[in-house]
């Protein structure tokens, strides 16, 4: 009778049902990923809060006291051993200076910084490299 | 006829016909309209689900175990991010009894991973052949993993949201406790109960103003001098003096947390902020403070210390007598109950009761924890009153509420809130200004002059410029105060020349020992342990140390003494 509209909408009832079918089948596929993923997430955020508690508790202060107490031969800070690099001397800066393997440059003419400035130069300078 | 009835047949058979191509007209359109229905509803399922639904959170066997489980809370943390308190999704071990295949071995084998376990109470609950028997709560993920490995059927976990505390007894009166449900049941847990519920175990968590450094110090401190002096009782604070933030809050004997019901109801009383106290000579920096900022007397100005006072049935004496005429200073420097007495007589009953309460003193402070005590404050306030008030008696107050107060004597006279919860940095809350800071500035200088020439010379830390004060306070019992039962406290700040911290301790009832000759007193045992305190904290807190004795320093911290030998000047 009227073939060819029987037949376009055959194919058309074939493909839609095959694209339903392959996209439901990747949904599925894709919706059991997931809950792998937040499945795993979940023991993921579960087992770093139990590390995060160890670590707090294999951190706790007394802990670490006794610990240095036992192993290390560490005794109180004094106040004679904090210092800052603005008291630092300036002798040693011209030993630094002399030996040129600092990236401070002191150019001809001007006059040398005073020592604060040059300490806290030459130790940013230090740093850098070692990062590096 | 014929061609008549075969017309008629016909327009017959014309009518069927016609009639029977109506139905089928009728029933192809139906089909139609029914297929047109159905493909509709399938495109239109098939772009709802690919263009408009929005992937909603997928429903896995985890959540559905947490929403089942107890609610959980946000964790706590210390200033510097570490970890107080934190839920723990534990497994906890049930049996069901009618699956278990013999009680006695199983719970033989059972106690191997398990030592902890109690076997017959095991054997008798799983011969019960009940469908569920709770075998053992919150387990460790390797006892889990060991009692899996035993393979024996009929046990079984579930998962049970478990309140931990890392540090044990370190913070123990500051955070409190939960119950077996999760409820809060004492200090920050139960002060924020409904917050940490909301937010949730993954939820933003709680950051506390303490310093779990700064506090293991105190603690560390505390329970050596309790020791070394047999002290019933200790408490401490550290306190920011210009935020108002405390950094350490100890009070021993402590708890832990994690099994509050192991210790005596005595260990789970917070000294520092719930018990009220008659500190002592540690009131006579308020004393000395409110005199020069009222106008009453002037730092140069002079009390005669020669005879005790005697007034409605007290008898007020000095502990380190000088029996002479003393100056400002020197009724701080030598701790003079006399001294004191006298210059709160000149500053007057209404004046002191109006700076106390300036120094919120008379009302209960406010603070983030439900065991916050109010001050005892004496009902007639007549001149006797006024005058053991000026030396820390008659008035009762929390360790707590004092060392705001003096935070506030020191920080430039600024009287800010204490707190729990750590205050971002550059939002500045405006304190009360109580005292002038041309005021707050001699009281600095008095406190360092205590340090280095009076009674609390064993709170020095050398290079940290700690001024402070002694308290030496009979406890009072029924009938009076018995001489040798003592609450020996002192309160120092640091660096001088600008307080950045106060700390405070006292101890319950110290005994001297043979290092002390027998002294009790604060400057024998509560100074010296102050004076570590601030040696071992100051560098944690990055406070720069000076050298005490240079030139700058000195003439920062200058306080003469005024020393009159004889009858002098009057005030």
């Amino acid at each position: 009778m009227r073939w060819p509209l029987t037949i376009v909408v055959m194919s058309l009832v074939l493909a839609v049902s095959l694209g339903l079918y392959r996209l439901e089948s990747e949904v599925q596929i894709l919706e059991r990923q997931l809950a792998k993923a937040t499945t795993q997430l979940e023991d993921n955020r579960h087992n770093s809060s139990i590390l995060e508690a160890e670590w707090s508790f294999l951190s706790q202060p007394s802990r670490i006291q006794d610990l240095a107490h036992r192993h290390l031969k560490l005794q109180d800070l004094t106040p004679g051993q904090i210092s800052q690099l603005a008291t630092l001397p300036s002798k040693a800066l011209e030993e630094v200076d002399g030996a040129g393997n600092t990236s401070v440059e002191r150019q001809e003419g001007q006059p040398p910084l005073p020592g604060w400035k040059r300490a806290k130069r030459i130790a940013l300078a230090e740093h850098g490299r070692a990062a590096r | 006829m014929t061609s008549k009835s075969s017309s008629e047949t016909q327009t017959h058979l014309v009518g069927i016909k016609a009639q029977a191509i109506r139905v089928g007209h009728t029933r192809l359109i139906t089909v139609a309209l029914i297929f047109t229905v159905c493909f509709v509803v399938l495109a239109g399922r098939l772009v709802e689900l690919t263009v408009i639904r929005e992937p909603g959170p997928p429903l896995t066997f985890a959540t559905a175990a947490l929403s089942k489980s107890t609610a959980g809370r946000a964790d706590i943390l210390d200033r510097n991010g570490t970890l107080l308190a934190t839920n723990l999704l534990t497994a906890s071990l049930y049996a069901d009894a009618r699956v278990v295949p013999n009680p006695v071995d199983t719970a033989r084998r059972l106690m191997a991973v398990l030592p902890s376990l109690n076997t017959s109470a095991v054997q008798e609950r799983l011969t019960t052949g009940r469908a569920f028997v709770w075998l053992k709560r919150n387990l460790t993920p390797s006892q889990q993993a060991s009692v899996n490995d035993l393979g024996i059927p009929g046990l079984h976990f579930r998962n049970e949201q478990h309140r931990l505390y890392p540090h044990g007894v370190l913070e123990s009166h500051v955070l409190g406790f939960t119950d077996m449900d999760g409820n809060g049941i004492a200090g920050i847990e139960n002060y924020f109960d409904r917050v940490l519920r909301e937010r949730g175990p993954e939820g933003q968590a709680l950051q506390l103003s303490l310093d779990a450094r700064v506090q293991h110090v105190l603690r560390d401190e505390l329970v050596a001098a309790m020791e070394t002096f047999q002290a019933v009782g200790a408490a401490g604070l550290v306190m920011d003096a210009n935020t108002g933030e405390i950094l350490a809050l100890t009070s021993l004997p402590d708890f832990d947390p994690n099994h509050p019901t192991a210790a005596p109801n005595l260990s789970r009383f917070n000294q520092a902020t719930k018990g009220v106290y008659e500190l002592g000579s540690v009131f006579k920096v308020l004393t000395v403070a409110m005199a020069l900022d009222s106008g009453a007397t002037k730092i140069a100005g002079a009390y005669d210390a020669t005879k005790p006072i005697r007034v409605a049935g007290f008898r007020i004496r000095d502990s380190h007598a000088k029996k002479r005429w003393l100056s400002v200073p020197e009724i701080l420097v030598y701790s003079s109950n006399i001294g004191a007495a006298k210059m709160a007589l000149d500053v007057g009953r209404d004046v002191q009761r109006r700076y106390l309460g300036r120094f919120g003193l008379l009302d209960r402070p406010n603070l983030e924890l439900p065991e916050v005590g109010s001050p005892i404050v004496p009902p007639n306030w007549g001149e006797a009153r006024t005058m053991t008030a000026a030396f820390g008696y008659g008035l009762s107050v929390s360790p707590v509420q004092f060392v705001s107060a003096f935070a506030a004597m020191v920080n430039g006279g600024v009287l800010m809130r204490a707190t729990l919860l750590k205050k971002i940095a550059g939002e500045r809350e405006v304190g009360v200004q109580v005292i002038s800071q041309r005021t707050s500035n001699q009281v600095r200088r008095l406190l360092r002059a205590v340090v280095e020439k009076g009674t609390g010379r064993r709170a020095r830390a050398p290079g940290y410029l700690v001024g402070g004060k002694t308290g030496t306070a009979e406890k009072a019992s029924k009938g009076g105060y018995r001489g040798r039962k003592l609450i020996s406290s002192f309160v120092a700040a640091f660096p001088m020349t600008a307080p950045k911290y106060v700390v405070y301790l006292f101890l319950d009832e110290p005994q001297g020992n043979a290092e002390t000759h027998g002294n009790a007193g604060a400057g024998w045992t509560a100074a010296p342990a102050v004076g570590r305190v601030v040696s071992r904290i100051a560098p944690i807190l990055g406070v720069q140390p000076v050298d005490d004795q240079a030139a700058p320093v000195r003439r920062a911290m200058l306080m003469p003494l005024y020393t009159r030998k004889r009858k002098s000047a009057v005030n």
